[in-house]
């Protein structure tokens, strides 16, 4: 009796979790949502601080004194709510609602960081959660990205003062503190499951094709396993950026975002060399000697690729000694390709933050297939050597 | 139905029957029967115990509640409180654990506790030890819960300690009693034990700045052979599981291994309430799922402070929260068992610091 079913992915509804830096389109793929007729029921979930939407949400007060959450209706079936801080609770309200929803979307701000909202949203399986986590997507300013980018950099290079000036007006622009914008836009670009490079449509529509292959290059040396996907005015297919499972341990999807990674890896080979948080960006001469240079100084991404098997607790060990210990805070995401000692299946990594799971993924290894691992980490300085050589030591 | 006598008044016979009726409204009424002379004899009166269905004094917020098993709760004693001189956790006056809420809020790393610290929760752990084992010696059948209560909240200001559920977000009893389909967090009321009952009874202590936390299964009379196997496979995955704690291992594995034991038996993990740090605080981080499959955050280190208490089901893995909002009941309404150590990791492994140190549960109960 009760040996534990595992759910059907399928009746679950899907929560996506949307970040995106102010300017960047969140407001207006918002309110494509709300408004359009895409024939999807579709609750959003939008925080306090973000009212991009601009739309007056009364907050009722009940008889003990708290907050219910008001959910507005809109024409097209989908609803929308604001909340202070507490995602989960409001998705709770929402699930006990009697009208069925498609699909939960949470808009966490600028400021917010997406990797701890989003531990909280991968409930785990066997908990039978009515939703599933099911991706992040970050919208990207095509036309300013450059320019987010660039930030720090400029701030501590006082001889650019033309563009110092032009960065400026964006400060006004977007009226918060300069400082920790780069920083800021580059880790939600390191978070993210979808990029999608909005505005496309404000860029030099003369050379678009080597402006947008440019940026994807820029992005993809902060991200290299993102799905990007190009869009005006926020517009797209949403069948495109809905309903991913990103987090599911599917053996197609992740062989996806490893050859992405390929790709990303071979057109930015040049920038592999490490650099130092203290180390100044005209310093270091490998990057002066591109002409696009690597601007996320911050964010690199490792690749392991190793033949043989390891141990499955051994691995499970390994990872959480680096997202909790040795890296803690400076690994953004993971995902990865094992070979698991006594098993015919391949195995899954994924890693968001501080969580992460190893789980078959149903398919087995081929009798002409060498078993290997591949292993790919987002994060802060990560150095490649280090740990390639610590990975190489738990492989039996 | 051995030993269980005939309802009718004044048969004294051993019962060979029960009214199907009372079964199937899952009545805990006197049920049980001689012979179908008797049975027929007394139905006038018998039959109306099906009419009310509930019993009579009902505390009002049960109204129209349908409970997922046989067990009611009756009435609950006004709360105790702690004599001057005891030392009051911050939350013994205003009912909310501010430390607590704030800890949760940083979500406050593990803490390596000192040794100086670890000592006073070894005696702590002593302590706390002798009023469980001082409970679970007295639980016999006839007593009530609010009467274990009694003897539990008196033994722990005895020792200068005060008890940590008491006022606990307005928790109003100093230990919980979980009886039969109660999961966890049964408040202590005056349902007297009853033969074949299977009560877990949860004790804390705070003493000197800090908690310790323990609990135990006891088989009250005669429980059935499925009962009594219950409570062992949950004796057992407490045990496996004390046995996997050492420095390196992950808080993630344990339930893993106490999952597989449970399934393997028969019996399902409650998912929805966790093994949890404890110390300054009476629960904090880590979080410690005894389900397999978590994604738990850390791994154990040398001086990590935590509880581990395996909830496990006759019956499905879900619960089911009494109007009370307290008491964790199964959704089916059959049995759950558990047992709970606070321990500490050690170079070498761990030490439980709540150990029996007067002989074996299983000696006491299974020999």
């Amino acid at each position: 009796m009760t040996e534990v079913t595992n759910s059907n992915i399928n009746k679950k509804v899907p929560v996506t979790l949307i970040t995106g830096f102010l300017g960047s389109g969140k407001t207006t793929f918002l309110n494509y949502i709300l408004n359009e007729n895409h024939g999807k029921k579709i609750a959003v979930i939008q925080n306090e601080y973000g009212q991009s939407i601009g739309i007056e949400t009364a907050m009722i007060v009940d008889s003990n004194g708290e907050k219910i959450q008001e959910w507005l209706e809109f024409p097209n079936g989908c609803i929308c709510c604001t909340v202070k801080d507490d995602f989960l609770q409001s998705i709770e309200d929402l699930l006990k609602r009697s009208d069925k929803f498609d699909y939960i979307l949470i808009e966490s701000t600028g400021m917010g960081d997406p990797g701890q909202i989003s531990a909280s949203l991968w409930v785990d399986e066997e908990l039978e959660s009515p939703i599933y986590f099911d991706s992040i997507i970050t919208l990207v300013d095509s036309k300013h990205i450059e320019k987010h980018i660039e930030k720090s950099k400029l701030n501590s290079n006082a001889n650019n003062n033309n563009n110092k000036k032009v960065d400026d007006e964006d400060i006004e622009i977007h009226g918060t503190d300069i400082k920790y914008y780069s920083t800021e836009v580059e880790r939600q670009i390191a978070f993210a499951d979808i990029i999608l490079l909005n505005k496309i449509d404000l860029l030099d529509q003369s050379n678009l094709n080597n402006e947008i292959k440019t940026i994807t290059e820029r992005i993809k040396s902060i991200n290299p396993i993102a799905k990007i996907i190009t869009t005006e005015r926020s517009v797209v297919p949403l069948d495109k950026v809905l309903d991913v499972k990103a987090y599911n341990p599917n053996i197609e999807l992740l062989k996806e975002y490893l050859d992405q990674f390929q790709k990303g890896q071979n057109s930015n080979n040049q920038h592999q060399h490490q650099h130092n948080n203290n180390e100044e960006s005209s310093s270091c001469k490998e990057c002066s000697l591109t002409n696009t240079s690597n601007h996320s100084k911050f964010i690199n991404t490792v690749c392991i690729t190793e033949d043989g098997d390891i141990d499955l607790t051994e691995f499970n060990r390994w990872i959480g000694n680096l997202l909790w210990e040795e890296k803690k805070d400076c690994i953004f995401r993971c995902k990865g390709l094992i070979s698991v000692k006594g098993q015919d299946e391949k195995y899954i990594l994924q890693g968001v933050y501080a969580t992460f799971e190893v789980l078959p993924s149903g398919l087995l290894w081929s009798k002409d297939e060498k078993r290997h691992n591949k292993i790919v980490l987002i994060g802060e300085s990560l150095n490649q050597n280090e740990l390639e050589q610590s990975f190489k030591n738990k492989l039996l | 139905m051995e030993g269980i006598l005939c309802a009718s008044p004044g048969c004294g016979k051993p019962a060979k029957l029960q009214c199907p009726t009372c079964v199937n409204l899952k009545l805990e009424t006197p049920s049980h029967f001689c012979s179908q002379e008797c049975f027929k004899t007394f139905w006038p009166l018998h039959k109306m115990y099906h009419q009310k269905g509930q019993p009579e004094n009902l505390p009002s917020q049960f109204r129209n509640y349908k409970f997922t098993g046989p067990l009611r709760p009756t009435n609950i004693t006004p709360m105790r409180k702690a004599p001057e001189g005891i030392e009051l956790p911050d939350y013994a006056i205003g009912s909310i654990p501010i430390s607590e809420r704030v800890a949760d809020r940083k979500n406050m790393a593990n803490i390596i506790h000192t040794p100086e610290e670890i000592e006073i929760m070894r005696q702590l752990g002593k302590m706390s030890r002798e009023v469980l084992d001082i409970a679970g010696n007295a639980a016999k059948v006839g007593m009530t819960t609010e009467e274990l209560d009694i003897i539990v909240h008196n033994a722990v200001i005895e020792r200068g300690a005060y008890p940590s559920p008491l006022n606990y977000y307005k928790f109003p009893k100093s230990c919980c009693t979980s009886l039969n389909e109660v999961i966890c967090h049964g408040i202590p009321d005056e349902r007297p034990l009853r033969d074949g009952d299977i009560l877990n009874v949860d004790v804390t202590l705070y003493w000197k700045g800090f908690h310790s936390d323990l609990n135990e299964t006891y088989l009250i009379g005669n429980v059935d052979e499925r009962g009594k196997n219950l409570v062992k496979c949950a004796y057992d995955c407490l045990e496996l599981a004390v046995a996997m704690c050492k420095p390196g291992t992950l808080y993630r594995e344990l339930g893993d291994a106490i999952q597989k034991h449970a399934n393997k038996q028969g019996f399902s993990v409650v998912k929805n309430f966790c093994g949890h740090g404890i110390g300054r605080l009476f629960h904090c981080n880590p979080t410690v799922p005894h389900y397999s499959k978590n994604k738990a955050v850390g791994a154990m280190k040398v001086g990590h402070v935590f509880t581990i208490e395996p909830m496990i089901n006759e019956g499905t893995w879900q619960d089911e929260i009494w109007p009370d909002s307290w008491t964790a009941v199964t959704a089916d309404g059959k049995r759950s068992a558990q047992f709970e150590h606070t321990l500490v990791i050690t170079e070498t492994g761990c030490e439980v610091l709540t150990k029996r140190t007067n002989g074996s549960y299983i000696d006491r109960h299974f020999k």
